[in-house]
């Protein structure tokens, strides 16, 4: 979500399960909840954060939407736990 | 803990299963793990912690504390058994319940923010504990620098 804790590798894990556990909640009700969203920018506190803001990859690759990430089993992912 | 490494799962660490003690985690195996907490020995480092001196990255050098540029070992530094133990209702099992229950998105992402999001890091602090974007401000540093 908003912080990172990027040098002990022990993050990745730890970011995994939080999103888990959001995976958990949206499947409860997928239809309300997979594009739910709250609350502001990280990058930019003046701004919520909006569905179609496109993420900064750090021109890695080319930017996808918000909205594109919501869901693990569709688009460009394809996983589950 | 519990690994999830078929095809197209994730990984994770279910902290939920370690909240009884979570320093004892086998995670923190030397072995097996990503190595222990910081060695109380050894030379002190970032936020609270001691080099980790076992495992896979023992002594792994960094760049950055956060923003900081600022060489330093891996750091960990566990919080006593009593104060972690004091934090393990914001990850046990119960509080993954709970915040399940959250009945919307704003709500929900606010209980598992302050909940457990925190709580891991201020448990084993070191470089886990900086709560600022580090190496993703550093255009030149990707993740590990």
């Amino acid at each position: 979500m908003t912080n990172l804790y990027l040098l002990d590798p022990l993050f990745f894990l730890h970011h995994a399960q939080l999103d888990r556990i959001w995976f958990t909640w949206q499947s409860r009700d997928p239809t309300t909840r997979v594009l739910q969203l709250s609350g502001k920018d990280s990058n930019n506190a003046t701004e919520l954060m909006m569905l179609e803001k496109l993420l900064d990859v750090g021109g890695l690759d080319k930017q996808i939407s918000v909205a594109q990430t919501l869901n693990t089993r569709a688009g460009v992912f394809c996983y589950a736990y | 803990m519990k690994w999830k490494n078929t095809n197209n799962r994730d990984r994770y660490w279910d902290w939920s299963l370690d909240s009884a003690n979570i320093e004892e985690s086998p995670l923190f195996d030397a072995y097996y793990g990503f190595g222990s907490n910081g060695n109380s020995t050894a030379s002190s480092s970032v936020a609270f912690g001691h080099c980790v001196t076992d495992g896979p990255f023992a002594m792994l050098q960094a760049l950055y504390f956060g923003a900081e540029a600022k060489r330093h070992c891996l750091s960990r530094g566990f919080i006593s058994k009593e104060e972690a133990r004091s934090k393990s209702h914001l990850y046990n099992s119960e509080a993954i319940h709970g915040y399940l229950k959250e009945p919307d998105f704003d709500s929900f992402y606010r209980m598992l923010e302050f909940g457990a999001h925190n709580a891991i890091p201020s448990t084993i602090r070191g470089d886990f504990f900086m709560v600022t974007a580090p190496y993703g401000l550093c255009k030149n540093n990707l993740l590990y620098g």
